[in-house]
């Protein structure tokens, strides 16, 4: 069995602060360059033992964050603590690797996450050598819990190449290799969106299992509002950079307070033909224009938008436990 | 009212790998009836075939898929005519005007390098005479996106300069704009947003309200399906194992794999513990003996390796292939 | 070697394999010639084949026979050398610039396209016509190799640059492997039909350049190979003659270089190709 992870408890609990964070593209050719802002001032936190959920529709800046986490990007402003140290402030290659080692991530794409070329205990092994030091020869214990904790075993994987799989069985093979370091914190973006609906529940219910025994952490990052709601403790909804309304994933999502999360909420497919939808939408024309708009992103499509909104930037409000980015709760 | 059938429909792709032939069983034996003024849907998981029944349904098939046995015919007046019996030409003039197509991904259909009114032109231009370039063009169309609630601007946009759902709707636009009797619908909002998605579906209800026609839809998205499908056939593994109200499916599934696609579900508002079936789908090349859900079936008997259960109904309008249910074998 | 087997499944493979053992096989014979090629009016001149001289002998009083396998020898040598050394170059470059992105490509690419516009047939005579003497086979080989990397070191770069936007690269960062483990393990696989397509397109080259330096006269003549064969049976107008047998050989020969060349490298290359590679995993397992 595995000990219960991280093993370095300080700073009141909190695993990893989300602090002011910003990021800048500069879009467009030499001559007509956009500032596009993907994420705004982003700002959350992570418990240890706990499912957050960030939660948007594609090109809310959402994978942007977990990027700039993982250190795959450059924040433009902002700073990242975990375990209380300043991560954008980690220059040592030690330094980094430590950090590597305790935040893992998987990915959307299962078909594309390992190379075909390669057997996928290639992986599994070259983890552990590189963060752990034990190469082939000293043992696959480690390894064969790290299946076990998601439902394999090193037989079944073994002399096995990516296409002998199907998704859901690579989406757990990653997650076992990237829990081989036993990390603290692992960031999952859209970790089930490509598997099928009838396995996507074994995987969810891996990551409820995995906090349970192992007091994981779980960044999900989704589209999908259903899992998340069954998932996570705690959700940040983002719109266009911004975290339009964050809490207690029951709050947020059974009694939504901005006025997108309302939309959202109401625009669900939800499984059941006696719940239809019975209001209409209205879609936008073009996706950039909002994300260029001042003050509020959403105040284009918003049906309780103010002059106010759109010209002053919104700050957050708490209400109820919950905290919303939106002038309707000043 | 009938308007489209199969019977014994077989499509297989054949591959050739290092010498052999094997074949892909990617629709075995399905037996379809679809109603005029519908809405039906195809829900399974990816790889259960349903792509390879609808491009069937088509007429969509090029080597290595083949059609193997059975036949799909269309109510074209007050005859059946098996769409794979008559000459391409004939086939051709079918296609668009009868039934049209929307596949995943919109951006295949629409030219990338020109604006969306050209494609318009040239699809409408294919199909009927345009004498009068404004009433039998210009006019009809946008009559037809303002219908649609489709914003007349995007006839001058290219279709990089729409968003992701602007583009999906504009397909479905383009699929209806001569009104045909089906419209075959492939996973039409997948890679959308919640709210997009929203946005296409109800597109697609408005369709079909307005014309009384009939959509076949497919998805693996079973929201989706609650929403807007009248029927629903379930399929797994190349064959159709349940087919009933969409009321039905959800609130009284009775094959077993139903159960656990029903089962698995989440929903807002309910924590409490949701599984998956055990296993994976079997492969389409070496399914199993018997019935194709038998080895992750937690009610399976001996019967069930032995021989396939034919889809049959138990209930009014309520069809299952089970040995649970019935001990009909399929021939 | 099951690779050995499976690709001579492949008839093209099978023909020209058999063409290049034959003529490597001659080209090992050369080394037991019982004359110094080097050497003139050894043998009576102009004969036609025989028992004694199986191709006949030459204007210049040699055994055709034995100066075409020293011939072969020579020319393999050099399109061996040239395609080696300009795949080293192109390998770093392509890997490098593509890997690394921004400045670095940037320099790489620029350098790169200058070795591309270069006249190079103008240049080749040139050299060849100030160096004659001097030029033997494996220098010739070396400056070949000089001009033949840049455009396949393109192509190797764009191909890094796809790989690198792959999703299977984040993993293997994450699974802590450095750069240079990255290109070896992960990226090698996939570059290696470029690699080993371009190696024999390029040794197809090399050989075509030398015959037509020879055939110009820009080459060291007095080496043996099938350029210079070529050149002196020009010279000596061995087809007016009537000597089919001196001016036969060496085309001969180099058409079926040719050919076999071109036939590995299809062959080979549809072989490595990543897409026929998947298809191949897993089929020879027994599907459960």
């Amino acid at each position: 069995m595995f000990p219960v992870f991280g093993g370095d408890r300080r700073m009141n609990g909190k695993l990893i602060e989300v602090n002011g964070l910003s990021k800048v593209f500069r879009v467009g050719s030499l001559f007509s360059r956009i500032r596009l802002t993907a994420v705004d001032n982003v700002s959350f936190d992570i418990n240890e033992a706990e499912i957050y959920t960030l939660a948007g529709e594609s090109g809310s800046g959402k994978t942007t964050v977990s990027k700039i986490i993982l250190g795959l990007l450059e924040p433009s402003e902002g700073k990242i603590l975990y375990k209380g140290k300043d991560t954008t402030a980690m220059k040592s290659e030690k330094e980094k690797k430590e950090f590597r080692k305790d935040v893992q991530a998987i990915f959307q794409n299962p078909f594309e996450t390992f190379n075909p070329l390669r057997m996928v205990e290639n992986y599994l092994y070259e983890t552990q050598r590189n963060f752990i030091g034990a190469g082939e020869k000293e043992g696959s214990e480690r390894i064969e819990q790290a299946l076990n904790a998601v439902g394999l075993t090193l037989d079944d994987v073994k002399d096995k190449y990516p296409g002998e799989f199907s998704g859901g069985q690579l989406q757990r093979i990653s997650i076992a290799r990237a829990l081989v370091t036993q990390p603290s914190l692992l960031i999952a973006d859209e970790p089930v969106s490509m598997v099928d609906a009838s396995l996507r529940m074994a995987i969810v219910n891996l990551f409820k299992e995995l906090k349970e025994k192992y007091g994981l952490s779980v960044l999900y990052i989704t589209h999908d509002l259903a899992t998340a709601y069954y998932v996570s403790d705690k959700i940040a909804i983002m719109f266009r950079g911004n975290i339009v309304e964050k809490g207690n994933v029951e709050k947020v999502l059974e009694e939504p307070k901005h006025p997108y999360t309302r939309m959202l909420k109401e625009s669900i497919a939800q499984p059941d033909p006696r719940s239809k939808w019975n209001t209409r939408v209205d879609l936008h024309l073009t996706e950039r224009e909002e994300y260029l708009l001042k003050g509020c992103k959403f105040a284009g499509r918003c049906p309780h938008a103010m002059d106010a909104c759109r010209k002053e930037n919104v700050p957050d409000f708490e209400v109820d436990g919950t905290t919303v980015k939106c002038l309707l709760y000043r | 009212m009938t308007i489209l059938n199969t019977e014994r429909l077989k499509a297989y792709y054949i591959i050739d790998v290092l010498g052999e032939k094997r074949y892909v069983k990617a629709v075995d034996n399905v037996n379809l009836e679809i109603n005029q003024n519908e809405i039906y849907g195809i829900a399974g998981e990816s790889g259960c075939g349903k792509t390879t029944l609808i491009k069937t349904l088509f007429g969509m098939v090029e080597p290595p898929l083949n059609v193997t046995d059975g036949k799909v015919n269309y109510k074209i007046g007050s005859e059946f005519v098996d769409i794979f019996s008559i000459d391409s030409k004939r086939m051709r003039e079918i296609r668009w005007e009868y039934v049209s197509y929307i596949p995943q991904g919109s951006m295949s259909v629409l030219n990338p390098v020109q604006k969306v009114r050209y494609t318009f032109e040239h699809f409408i231009k294919a199909h009927r005479k345009i004498k009068n370039r404004d009433e039998d063009f210009i006019k009809p169309v946008e009559s037809h996106l303002a219908a649609l609630g489709l914003p007349i601007q995007v006839l001058d946009s290219y279709p990089h300069q729409l968003s992701g759902g602007m583009r999906q709707r504009v397909t479905v636009a383009l699929a209806t704009v001569l009104q045909p009797k089906i419209i075959i619908a492939d996973e039409p909002t997948t890679a959308l947003d919640v709210v997009m998605q929203r946005g296409v579906i109800q597109l697609l209800k408005d369709v079909q309200s307005s014309l009384k026609n009939t959509i076949i839809l497919v998805t693996h998205d079973m929201g989706i399906h609650a929403n807007i499908a009248d029927r629903i056939g379930i399929m797994y593994a190349g064959k159709m194992i349940e087919e009933a109200s969409a009321e039905e499916i959800f609130e009284n599934p009775m094959h077993p794999y139903t159960q656990y696609l029903i089962g698995s579900l989440p929903k807002i508002g309910d924590k409490s513990y949701k599984t998956s079936a055990p296993g994976s789908p079997p492969s389409l090349m070496n399914p199993p003996e018997g019935c194709r859900f038998y080895p992750r079936c937690n009610r399976a008997t001996d019967d069930c390796k032995a021989a396939i259960p034919k889809l049959i109904e138990i209930e009014p309008g309520h069809k299952v292939a089970c040995f649970l249910y019935s001990g009909v074998i399929e021939e | 070697m099951v690779v050995l087997k499976e690709l001579l499944r492949d008839g093209k493979f099978t023909f020209a394999f058999i063409v290049m053992c034959i003529l490597i096989i001659l080209a090992i014979l050369s080394f037991f010639s019982p004359y110094d090629l080097s050497i003139w009016n050894v043998v009576p001149r102009d004969l036609p084949p025989s028992a004694q001289y199986i191709l006949g002998t030459n204007s210049k009083g040699q055994d055709v026979f034995w100066e075409m396998t020293v011939a072969i020898r020579n020319s393999l040598l050099m399109a061996v050398i040239a395609a080696f050394f300009s795949r080293l170059i192109a390998i770093a470059v392509g890997l490098l610039a593509g890997f690394k992105g921004g400045r670095t490509d940037r320099i790489f690419m620029s350098i790169n396209d200058s070795f591309i516009v270069l006249p190079m047939l103008p240049i080749l005579i040139l050299l060849g016509s100030i160096l004659k003497e001097r030029l033997n086979t494996v220098s010739l080989g070396l400056i070949l190799a000089v001009f033949g990397w840049a455009w396949d070191a393109r192509l190797i770069r764009s191909q890094t640059l796809s790989l690198r936007e792959r999703e299977f690269t984040n993993t293997a960062l994450l699974s802590g492997q450095k750069v240079y483990e990255l290109i070896f393990k992960e990226y090698l696989p996939f570059v290696i039909p470029i690699i080993s397509a371009t190696a024999i397109n390029n040794m197809f080259w090399s050989v075509g350049m030398e015959v037509t330096l020879a055939i110009l006269g820009l080459s060291n003549l007095t080496i043996p190979t099938l350029g210079t064969m070529m050149h002196w049976a020009i010279s000596y107008q061995a087809m007016l003659l009537g000597y089919w047998w001196w001016i036969a050989t060496p085309v001969v020969v180099s058409v079926l270089l040719f050919v076999s060349l071109y036939l590995l490298s299809v062959s080979v290359s549809q072989y490595l190709d990543p897409r026929t590679r998947m298809q191949r995993i897993g089929s020879t397992k027994v599907v459960k």
